[in-house]
């Protein structure tokens, strides 16, 4: 099997930081892979789509998103062929989108699992930066036992590093530290990398490396991007303005970079990487201008690389990344010390429990504070370079490195770290899902512990709030009790003698036929009834000698005074030759038949007959004078005697009653008037004997 | 002999005046009595059509019965309810006042004093003019049901508790009594006991929609939120424009981290009612949870516009600008928050030092 050359192969010489790290086998596309049999329509377009792909993803890094464009074009050809699923996975893993990839070199493998030595790697890759960890896992093993025991001697890429990164991962992302990241946005951002902010001591000025296209820079042979130049700009409000390029003595073709400003921002310190193979300048403002890049003074510079540099708070202290001699391995943090000449001391490598096998890069020193950020592809990356922070104590020992986490750091490279001074936000390029391409700034923005949002909650508890009920207090009064007591007073009389009589008052309810009230005269004829309520009564009164008296009483009409109503009565004596209208006798119209209502009035009859057993009646009838005298006359005896057969049965001797008709000889009122006639057509009785 | 007849005739003389006086006294007695016979009746008459609900024939007659005996307080009472019932509270006021000065011991005078309290948002004095109609001898259950309500909104939820029962006592479907007792369990943490209430509030009268609303708040208490959802669904069917509902809703929603929902229901609150500073401030934290920090700066700067005072609306805002790395004034909301008495503004203070 081909032994894959290792990533760092291609770019760590170009830019002072190994920005990406890739292995890939360029395996060729064949027409005959390609080509649909039964397809020739559209073949010659993507064909050609896939040649230029092909001649991109050959020159270079730089170039992948540019074969992309091209591969994908040829894939609506043909969607189902292995290498160029491979070639696209491979070309999004380079990009922004390397979410992307998976699905490609799944399909990939799924086409012709031995499409490429490698697709388990690459495989492995994509899930790893798409922090699928037990996938990746899977992949990275799957291709580890793809070699030899003899071929693993010889294996570059240490797969193991990659497991362990995995398993890192799955911690750092199951524990995420509370932060935002923002993307400084397209303004700044371009879609070639872009990194290593710095920001002008005045927070004012922005100064990043980019390797995007300029009027005069070209892209390198080594990783067919652009050369790299130095770009600043000012803030707009809240953001940034479209950078420009830094046009003066600093900007050469030399990889130059940005480092740091000195604290009064009249130094600036510089990556040259042609000097010496890649060495730290610093330059002097005088009159606003820069002056020449210069050395700097004392036993930093080597002739290995020096990268990035750190200074402390007070400026006395540096510490600086270099592979120079004293190395552990690739790039290490070394320090120094401004002696008494003002020269920095012989550095020193920073020792093995900071400085790993794999490269550091990017180091930064807090300004106010003891405590140094750095990039390391080493200690508990979960891929790539992530940014670690380490703190020094009163004893001027520094602690382990402690990763600064997820979602910080991701399997991707993530480096150069700029705190601001409160620990509240920070700068740093990292490459991240949906960036503009490459390394894109950002500005992190530290939460603090977890804040509870309060939400506001309203509930109307009380029914007589939410609906309220206008009568609800309404308690319904009651009528009070008030002697109502109603008295109807009077005097019985003789109707000759005026002399009082002891009598029986009977007070009928009319409408119930009902006595309601009974009462007795005294010896002066005086009487006090209680009757229920002031309204009309009938009122019969009897005594004994006397023929009963039955009338109605309009006591409505009757005024009250101190809750009397005053009724006098007078009776008429049982004397021969008296006579009484039954007023309460009541016959079937031109019928001898008696109602029934007739029968209380009867009943008085029979009384007045059984308690005076000396009287005989004579009972006559009386008609109006309509229609003749005879029929009359017939009529008014029939109803006579209906009276008395019904006092006979009543249990009245027969020899104690008379009966007559008188037709309308004897009239009691005119006969002119309707009412006239009703009193004309009545029975009567007449005492015969006592 | 004759100074014996002139004794005797002025003795006589005396007798006369004074048989005279007696008889007088007696008739102006029998006269007074009369008046205050036919008072009651008009007064009763007055009862009989306020029965009817003819209320205007009704306080007719109350006139007349004052008329006739001005210091008599029943019809001052009944006068006062009738002008309660027209929104006259002044004049009812008066009136009350004037059947207390004819009875102090008027203890229905004293209910409706309470209940004007109330409507005045005199708590304490309703409160103890409830106490004091009980006191003299009212044993409504409405009147139990008024001073439970003072109770509550005194927070003395134990008294509130014993006063609904009373009234529950009195009047076994009384509803409003279910709901609030219903409402003054919940206070008191027995949210079991405060669903059952609800149910029985809800079982005599539907048309409640506050029960349904604060029963779903007693199932979230419960871990029931699913009840609790279709609860609020409930009371926001029944009433389109609960506006409450819809915010708690949107609230079981957020707690369920369903913020689409969430937002959605919020948004339904500012709709409806769009001077209801919480509506502001809950869609501007379902926003901070969906990432729109600026949407919620925004929303929550109409919460403050609307209530100055209202501490976590800052608190929530100086969150979100957080989030938008604006530290300063994020701090500065924090301590406005503190200012206004909200505590965990204490412990992100911290972190601005």
């Amino acid at each position: 099997m081909k032994i894959l050359k290792p990533i760092i192969l291609t770019l760590i010489l170009v830019t002072h930081t190994s920005l990406i790290i890739l292995a890939q086998e360029n395996v060729k596309i064949k027409k005959k892979d390609f080509i649909i049999e039964y397809k020739e329509v559209g073949f010659k377009d993507a064909w050609k789509e896939v040649k230029a792909g092909e001649k991109l993803f050959s020159a270079g890094l730089g170039t992948y998103p540019k074969a992309l464009e091209h591969y994908l074009r040829a894939y609506k050809y043909n969607s189902e062929c292995a290498k160029l699923n491979y070639k696209i996975g491979v070309c999004y893993l380079s990009t922004n989108e390397f979410y992307k990839a998976t699905d490609f070199l799944e399909k990939s493998y799924l086409k012709d699992e031995n499409v490429t030595d490698d697709i388990h790697f690459m495989m492995g890759r994509a899930y790893h930066l798409n922090l699928n960890f037990d996938q990746a896992i899977d992949n990275y093993k799957a291709y580890y036992s793809s070699f030899s025991v003899e071929e693993l001697e010889h294996l570059e890429v240490n797969i193991d590093k990659y497991i362990k990164e995995c398993k890192y991962g799955k911690e750092l992302v199951n524990n995420p530290v509370r932060v935002i990241i923002n993307n400084l946005g397209s303004r700044v951002n371009s879609e070639y990398d872009d990194y290593n902010p710095v920001l002008h001591p005045s927070q004012d000025l922005l100064y990043f490396t980019s390797r995007r296209e300029t009027d005069k820079n070209k892209r390198l042979d080594i990783d067919n991007k652009f050369i790299e130049n130095v770009f600043f700009s000012d803030q707009a409000g809240e953001l940034w303005r479209k950078p420009k390029l830094l046009e003066n003595k600093l900007e050469s073709k030399n990889n130059e970079s940005v480092l740091l400003f000195s604290n009064d921002g009249n130094e600036i310190y510089l990556y040259n990487g042609k000097k010496n193979g890649g060495e730290i300048l610093i330059s002097e403002l005088k009159n606003d201008k820069w002056k020449s890049p210069k050395t700097l003074k004392g036993k930093v510079s080597s002739k290995y690389k020096e990268t990035t540099i750190a200074l402390s708070p007070d400026e006395t202290e540096m510490i600086f990344v270099s592979n120079q001699e004293g190395t552990i391995g690739g790039m290490d943090l070394f320090y120094s010390k401004l002696d008494e000449k003002g020269k920095w001391a012989e550095p020193i490598n920073l020792g093995a429990a900071i400085n790993t096998p794999y490269d550091e890069e990017g180091v930064y020193w807090h300004p106010k504070e003891d405590k140094v950020y750095f990039s390391s592809k080493g200690h508990n990356s979960m891929g790539g370079f992530d940014v670690f922070v380490m703190e020094r104590d009163v004893d001027k020992m520094w602690s382990n490195p402690q990763n600064l986490g997820y979602p910080i750091n991701t399997p991707n490279d993530d480096l150069f770290l700029k705190m601001d001074e409160n620990n509240k936000q920070a700068y740093y390029s990292s490459v991240r899902q949906n960036g503009n391409g490459g390394f894109d700034l950002y500005k992190i923005i530290f939460l603090g512990e977890e804040k509870e949002l309060k939400v506001t909650t309203d509930d109307i508890h009380l029914a007589w709030e939410y609906k309220p009920v206008d009568d609800l207090f309404y308690i319904t009064p009651q009528e009070l009790k008030v002697d109502t007591a109603l008295f109807m007073v009077g005097m019985i009389t003789d109707s000759k003698l005026g002399t009082p009589i002891q009598a029986k008052v009977e007070v009928i309810d009319t409408e119930l036929s009902k006595v309601v009230a009974t009462g007795l005269s005294d010896t002066l004829g005086n009487y006090k009834i209680r009757i229920p309520k002031k309204k009309d009564y009938g009122v019969e009164v009897t005594a004994k000698n006397y023929l009963f008296y039955v009338t109605i009483v309009n006591l409505s009409d009757k005024q009250v005074v101190d809750s009397k109503i005053q009724a006098n009565f007078q009776l008429d004596k049982i004397d021969v030759g008296a006579k009484m209208v039954l007023k309460n006798i009541f016959f079937e119209t031109n019928k001898a038949n008696l109602k029934p209502e007739s029968t209380a009035e009867l009943e008085r009859v029979a009384t007045l007959l059984k308690e005076n057993p000396g009287i005989r009646l004579e009972i006559s009838g009386h008609t109006d004078n309509v229609g003749s005298y005879r029929a009359n006359q017939r009529l008014s005896e029939a109803r006579a005697k209906s009276v008395v057969d019904y006092l006979i049965n009543q249990g009245v001797d027969k020899s104690r009653l008379e009966y007559k008709g008188y037709s309308f000889t004897q009239p009691v009122a005119d006969n002119n008037t309707a009412e006239g006639r009703a009193q004309n057509r009545r029975v009567e009785f007449k005492v015969l004997s006592k | 002999m004759q100074i014996n007849l002139i004794n005797m005739k002025k003795t006589i003389l005396l007798l006369c005046l004074f048989a005279l006086f007696v008889s007088a006294a007696a008739q102006n007695e029998q006269a007074l009595k009369e008046l205050e016979k036919k008072s009651r009746l008009v007064y009763n008459e007055g009862v009989r059509l306020a029965a009817d609900g003819k209320y205007t024939d009704a306080h007719t007659k109350f006139d007349e019965s004052l008329f006739i005996q001005p210091e008599f307080a029943l019809p001052y009472i009944e006068r006062a309810k009738i002008k309660i019932l027209n929104k006259e509270y002044d004049l009812a006021v008066d009136d009350v006042a004037r059947a207390i000065a004819a009875d102090e011991e008027a203890a229905e005078a004293f209910y409706l004093r309470g209940y004007l309290h109330i409507l005045m948002n005199n708590y304490q004095e309703a409160l103890t003019d409830f106490t004091r109609a009980i006191q003299n001898g009212l044993s409504e259950n409405k009147v139990y049901y008024f001073r439970g309500l003072m109770n509550f909104k005194l927070k003395d939820y134990n008294s509130a508790l014993i006063d609904f029962t009373m009234a529950i006592d009195k009047k076994y479907d009384f509803a409003y009594a279910f709901n609030e007792r219903a409402s003054t369990k919940k206070m008191l943490g027995d949210y079991h006991g405060a669903i059952h209430d609800y149910n029985q509030a809800l079982a005599y009268d539907s048309t409640i929609i506050n029960a349904y609303d604060n029963r779903a708040s007693c199932k979230i208490k419960t871990g029931d939120f699913q009840g609790a959802i279709d609860d609020y669904t409930q009371a926001i069917k029944k009433d389109p424009q609960f506006y409450i509902a819809y915010n708690n809703r949107g609230n079981a929603y957020f707690q369920m981290a369903e913020y689409e929902k969430a937002l959605n229901d919020f948004s339904k609150v500012i709709e409806i009612k769009k001077d209801y500073a919480p509506g502001y401030n809950n869609a501007a934290i379902t926003k901070i949870k969906l990432e729109n920090y600026l949407g919620a700066v925004n929303d929550l700067d109409k919460a403050i516009e609307l209530d100055n005072e209202y501490g976590e609306a800052y608190l929530n805002r100086g969150y979100a600008k957080e989030f938008l790395g604006k530290f300063e004034a994020a701090c500065s909301d924090w301590r406005k928050a503190k200012e206004l008495g909200i505590e965990e503004a204490e412990k992100y203070i911290s972190e601005c030092e």
